[in-house]
């Protein structure tokens, strides 16, 4: 529910202010604006919302690796903490 | 004649650095479950990193003293590759916001508010941090000016009555750690807090006087370091190791050990309020940053217009990042330091670089 509110009041903000920035011809402004309110409300539908991907999701993806191969470098052992 | 609202002087500048780095720094202790009595040596290790990532930073600032960073970015790398950069450091925002947010945001539903949805306390977070960073950065420092002296004050009066309960030093003895477990502590506390100061490289082309741009900002992390380090030994003293260890947040369960006779027994709360203040600063300021490197990427003329749509973006991302505190906390410790090597470390190494062998004429 909260969620729903936040992405149409996203969604509602982006189009009142596409509409401001077109009348004063600051058209890039508008688009990306639009864009990244547009965003927000894809991120808050639900379902779709969770599926997109997040900072913490395609960085756990991509350094994985490296950090195991790091702390069996340095023999870190967890269990001791 | 009137100064330029958003001008900051170097005192200023390291007011709100202070503010930035020591909000959330005694939240976790992450390196020192880690290297436990070993942890000075870590924290050494950070502020040092940092402080030679500062220096680099300042010494690009100084260099071109009538550009902002972002303009800078653009002289030394290209239009296309700065974008790419200025990219990977709106990434890394993104990131540190979504685990600060995340941070607080348990620790109220654990502490203070557990009927609270953390939805609703995440809203409120991005709602408070909205309205400071729509007002502007001279009122956000002015801001933290007002509220310094209530948090060094509150802290330092609870710091003494957790010393009564420090028997002997928890520091001792020392080097009880292998080498690698301390190299690895002080790449976590460079993550934690003190890397995080790189933000602030967009901040300084707002200083009056440039040549106190490093003097300003190393003063806050060296205060900051001190105020950690203070903390951990006082975590220490008064838990022990193993509660330390264990505890969610190991200072906090140390200051509600503190009682001041039979009606103040609840102060942590009154330290938790003041606390809160300086949590939100990090967020205000990252939210004051991506703005600006939105507004520089796609060439806006009207940026205060994406203040809230790039908060209701910092809401979204940390809702949907770290399900619960163990994953932050994995994350945090596994994570997070090889992730944020690259905007801490490999940018402002190529950035003086750049400027030193722009500077001398060799060709690159």
């Amino acid at each position: 529910m909260l969620n729903l509110a936040i992405g149409v009041a996203a969604f509602s903000y982006g189009v009142a202010a596409f509409i401001r920035f077109r009348r004063t011809k600051e058209n890039r402004d508008a688009f990306v604006l639009l864009l990244l309110c547009g965003t927000i409300a894809v991120y808050c539908l639900p379902g779709l919302g969770d599926s997109l991907p997040t900072v913490e999701g395609v960085y756990k993806i991509v350094y994985r690796p490296v950090s195991e191969y790091v702390q069996h470098l340095f023999g870190i052992n967890w269990e001791d903490t | 004649m009137k100064p330029h609202p958003d001008l900051i002087s170097p005192g200023q500048l390291g007011c709100l650095l202070f503010s930035f780095l020591s909000g959330f720094s005694t939240l976790f202790l992450m390196e020192a479950k880690m290297v436990k009595q070993d942890v000075w040596v870590s924290y050494l290790l950070g502020i040092a990193l940092s402080g030679g990532m500062l220096w680099l930073l300042c010494y690009v600032q100084r260099q071109h003293p009538h550009l902002s960073m972002f303009e800078v970015f653009d002289r030394l790398l290209g239009r296309w590759a700065a974008k790419l950069l200025l990219a990977v450091y709106l990434v890394y925002i993104l990131e540190i916001q979504a685990a600060a947010m995340q941070a607080l945001t348990t620790f109220y539903n654990t502490v203070v508010l557990p009927n609270t949805s953390p939805d609703h306390i995440l809203l409120l977070i991005v709602l408070s941090t909205t309205y400071a960073a729509y007002l502007g950065l001279g009122t956000i420092v002015r801001t933290v000016q007002v509220t310094m002296p209530f948090f060094i004050v509150a802290i330092v009066i609870i710091s003494l009555f957790i010393l009564k309960n420090v028997d002997s030093n928890p520091f001792l003895p020392m080097f009880r750690h292998r080498l690698p477990e301390m190299a690895y502590g002080g790449l976590l506390s460079f993550y934690f807090p003190f890397g995080k100061s790189v933000v602030f490289c967009f901040l300084l082309s707002h200083v009056t006087r440039k040549e106190r741009l490093y003097a300003g900002s190393m003063t806050a992390v060296v205060l900051s370091g001190v105020y950690l380090c203070a903390a951990t030994y006082l975590t220490f003293g008064s838990l022990g190791m193993q509660l330390s260890t264990d505890a969610s947040f190991p200072f906090f369960s140390a200051i509600q050990l503190v009682k001041f006779g039979e009606y103040l027994e609840r102060i942590e709360i009154m330290i938790i309020g003041i606390w809160t203040m300086f949590t939100l600063f990090e967020v205000i300021v990252l939210q004051y940053v991506f703005t600006k490197i939105v507004g520089h990427l796609f060439g806006l003329n009207k940026t205060q217009a994406f203040i809230f749509p790039v908060g209701l973006f910092f809401f979204v991302i940390a809702q949907k990042s770290f399900p619960n505190i163990n994953d932050l906390t994995l994350y945090n410790l596994t994570i997070a330091p090889f992730s944020t090597l690259i905007p801490m470390a490999a940018i402002p190494l190529l950035l003086a670089s750049l400027t030193y062998f722009t500077k001398r004429g060799i060709p690159r």
